[in-house]
């Protein structure tokens, strides 16, 4: 289903994709070793001697070539509610089987569906999907227990104010209290707390209605997850014409583009505050990739000559490389005196950001409720985010900090150097992968290689090495990094947001246009990938092009706390060098298991090449060690951050 | 031009009204202020990691003090060596000066007992608005250091979130 809406369909019926043939093209690539070579000579070897070599099944191909078919009166209950979603432009919907009646009309109506193993990495897919383009993506899962497995997703959607819609059936309302069959519940409760609306259809009439209300609360104000059930008599009802459909409007009926402006009097006192300024800084997050407001920010930032530093679920709004750019100038950040933030939805606390006490604050924020939450303000403004900084950058006059923007670019230097140490540090250490190698040298692939530093979308997950990749990490376009389980710290997503980025890739949504196609990187932990190692094999039947890193520490992040304990340290630590690679080549992957800092970049090469050639998924097996995080043995150790800028996670 | 010695009523107003303005944008809460056994004015509010301090201010010695404001950095650990090496750079002069301690109107230093940290602001020529000024921009940016350089102690000793 998935492939019938791809630009890219798939060329091959019956496809092998054996390691043989794999690795016959990968080895075009530079810097094969002839370790290498015989290592997958061996495998080649044992897939021909089985005869069952893994192959994507030919109905994929068969599906592709079908086209989707408007749902017309009469329809039934799903495909009412189907018409709503594409009505809205829903861009994408993942699944696991179950919930038939929705899928299959969402899936009918040309909107991209995709399925994988577990519910809960689709949902976590569906986020990703929404935080690198934009839009919204949905993820379903059956009644009952695929239901409960999208919780944890749907806690980390919308801690990260994600806008997914998650669509699950509900057996049927006469079996209600019954216990008849199996996977009976209310399941509204069970999302209490993690969304921004749910409703559990009872009213077959209504299902139009509701669609159209689920929308309006997923496109308006703070983004978080909505979330519908479907009964049976819901999905199955059926409708001989829009007469028995309640509420049957078109759109422009029931909703407006129209979005809340600032009011001028906050506007002015905004104005004021910046033109009284020695060192203003904007603080640029979710709210303004929602509301696709970086043109705006960038007319204010450079008109005013005001430093902009980024935080939330994704970043790129504003460039890395612009002159203004303070992302990566975290000494700077203490030294602001008027900061602008714009689309923070999820607040810190005092002291949380690097900002001195003396600053003052200007907060833009759609939501009146939340303005003055967590941090003190001096100045709210209530509005569209995009609305308000057009307004501010028409208003503001063009200023100079000169001085100001001198500090950041010196300590922007300052920052850099001392990543250069941590990277001379870890490249020493010669026994393993240390986690600035895999930082240093991935960012030197896709930002000073041959590929355009725009390029690759990045999902920054894991425990440990997060700390140290987004140290490294640049964004150079909106869309271009996911912030990784951004506030809700959970562990294992990374996966499932890269095939939620990738889908996004694949079909050039939104900000991903111009990269559509290109390869995906994400880089995780031994502990995470644990979680979601299996959709490997739904990035390989789907032929997704992502490049997974695995840092393979041998423990969980939490060991350095249990250090001293020796009776509970066992509890954090995992057996010693697994091979995740070799379970992704089982999975229909290529697998590289790298165990010197010398062999990463050769690894990362191959992978990239089998990526943009073959459109394949790959994983890294970085071999690390625990160890790494003591200071006292291995400097730098287990590093801090600095909030916001690129080390920003928790706000 | 010699200026005016404030007397000590007015240093500690002159602080008070500082702290005070902190208070009322919200930057402290719980703003209080006490006296010690030994009689000293103690201003005390919860600001960083959630946490109440104590700020003490002796006008006889001309000095402001978070009292205990890092708990389990013994005088002899690394880390109070670093602590150290961190409070004398805030006088480098290659720190922008709204940053910098100037020494010509303040020294800033720490101490440890009992394995607890307190940061002291010796206060010159009774610049005590400067002062009260610089301390706590001073602990501010002591908390992003930690937070950079010492995760693992803030875990461990302030309940911080481990990821």
């Amino acid at each position: 289903m998935g492939e019938n809406q791809s630009d890219e369909p798939i060329k091959n019926t019956a496809r092998d994709v054996s390691r043989r043939k794999f690795i016959t093209k990968a080895m075009t690539g530079a810097g094969v070793t002839a370790a290498a070579i015989l290592a997958d000579e061996r495998a080649a070897a044992a897939d021909a001697a089985s005869g069952n070599s893994i192959k994507i099944p030919a109905e994929f191909d068969e599906a592709a070539r079908l086209r989707a078919v408007k749902a017309e009166f009469p329809m039934n209950g799903a495909q009412a509610f189907a018409r709503v979603c594409k009505e809205e432009g829903l861009a994408a919907l993942f699944s696991c089987p179950g919930n038939y009646a929705i899928v299959n009309a969402i899936a009918q109506e040309g909107i991209p569906t995709y399925s994988g193993r577990h519910e809960g990495a689709m949902c976590h897919a569906a986020d990703g999907f929404c935080r690198v383009t934009g839009e919204i993506a949905a993820a379903s899962g059956t009644e009952g227990p695929g239901f409960t497995n999208m919780i944890n997703a749907i806690a980390a959607a919308n801690a990260a104010r994600s806008p997914v819609l998650v669509l699950a059936s509900n057996v049927a309302l006469r079996t209600e209290d019954t216990e008849a069959g199996i996977q009976l519940g209310y399941q509204q409760p069970n999302t209490e707390g993690l969304k921004k609306y749910g409703k559990r259809l009872i009213n077959p009439a209504r299902v139009h209605e509701y669609g159209a209300y689920a929308f309006r609360q997923l496109r308006s104000g703070v983004p978080r997850p909505v979330h519908l059930d479907f009964p049976a008599e819901v999905s199955r009802a059926s409708f001989k014409a829009s007469s028995d459909l309640d509420y049957f409007y078109d759109k422009t009926k029931y909703r407006t583009d129209a979005r809340p402006h600032p009011d001028p009097k906050a506007l002015r006192a905004a104005v004021e505050l910046l033109k009284t300024a020695q060192r203003p800084i904007i603080v640029s997050s979710n709210g303004v990739f929602y509301s696709r407001a970086w043109d705006a920010l960038k007319k204010l930032a450079e008109k005013g000559d005001i430093a902009v530093v980024e935080s939330g679920a994704m970043k790129g709004q504003f460039s890395d490389a612009h002159r203004l750019s303070a992302n990566a100038a975290p000494g700077a950040l203490a030294s602001a005196d008027v900061v602008l933030l714009v689309g923070q939805y999820c607040m810190p606390t005092i002291g949380e950001f690097a900002f001195g006490p003396d600053a003052r604050t200007i907060r833009i924020d759609p939501n009146l409720e939340d303005i003055g939450r967590n941090l003190p303000i001096d100045v709210g403004i209530v509005s569209c985010e995009r609305a308000a900084l057009e307004a501010l950058a028409d208003a503001v006059p063009t200023m100079k900090h000169d001085a100001w923007i001198a500090e950041v670019a010196a300590a922007r230097k300052k920052f850099e150097d001392e990543l250069e140490v941590f990277y001379r540090q870890g490249a020493s250490y010669t026994d393993a992968v240390h986690p600035a190698v895999i930082a240093k040298e991935l960012t030197d692939f896709m930002y000073r290689g041959k590929l355009p530093k725009e390029q690759t979308t990045f999902v920054s997950g894991g425990y440990g090495i997060a700390r140290y990749v987004r140290r490294w990490l640049r964004g150079y376009r909106p869309g271009q990094i996911l912030n990784g389980a951004y506030q809700y710290g959970d562990i294992g997503p990374d996966l499932g947001y890269a095939f939620g980025a990738a889908v996004a890739v694949r079909h050039g949504v939104g900000p991903q246009g111009p990269y559509q196609g290109a390869p995906v990187i994400c880089v995780t932990g031994d502990a995470g990938i644990g979680y979601t190692i299996m959709e490997l094999e739904t990035a390989s039947k789907y032929r997704m092009p992502i490049i997974v890193i695995v840092y393979n520490n041998n423990a969980w992040g939490t060991w350095t706390g249990n250090a001293r304990s020796p009776l509970t340290l066992s509890l954090h630590l995992f057996q010693e060098n697994l091979r995740y690679d070799k379970v992704g080549e089982a999975l229909g992957a290529h697998g590289e298991y790298v165990t010197t800092p010398d062999a990463f970049r050769g690894a990362l090469e191959r992978c990239y090449q089998i990526a943009a050639n073959e459109s394949r998924p790959s994983i890294i097996n970085c071999q690390a060690k625990k160890e790494f995080w003591i200071k006292q043995r291995y400097e730098p150790g287990f590093l801090g951050t600095v909030e916001p800028g690129c080390m920003s996670y928790n706000h | 031009m010699v200026r005016p010695r404030p007397s000590s009523r007015d240093a500690l107003s002159i602080v008070r009204e500082k702290l005070q303005a902190y208070a009322e944008r919200g930057v402290f809460q719980g703003f209080c202020e006490h006296t010690t056994r030994r009689g000293l004015p103690v201003f005390r509010f919860v600001w960083l990691a959630g946490r109440p301090m104590e700020l003490t201010v002796d006008t006889a010695k001309h000095v402001l003090r978070f009292q205990q404001i890092l708990p389990g950095v013994p005088a002899r650990s690394p880390m109070y060596a670093q602590l150290k090496g961190f409070i004398a750079d805030r006088h480098d002069r290659d720190l922008p000066e709204h940053r910098r301690v100037d020494r010509r109107r303040a020294a800033a230093s720490c101490t440890s007992r009992s394995g607890s940290v307190s940061i002291s602001l010796a206060v010159k020529h009774n610049q005590y608005a400067y002062g009260a000024n610089r301390i706590v921009n001073l602990v501010h940016e002591l908390f992003v250091y930690l937070r950079d350089t010492c995760p693992e102690y803030l875990v461990e000793n302030f309940d911080a979130p481990q990821e």
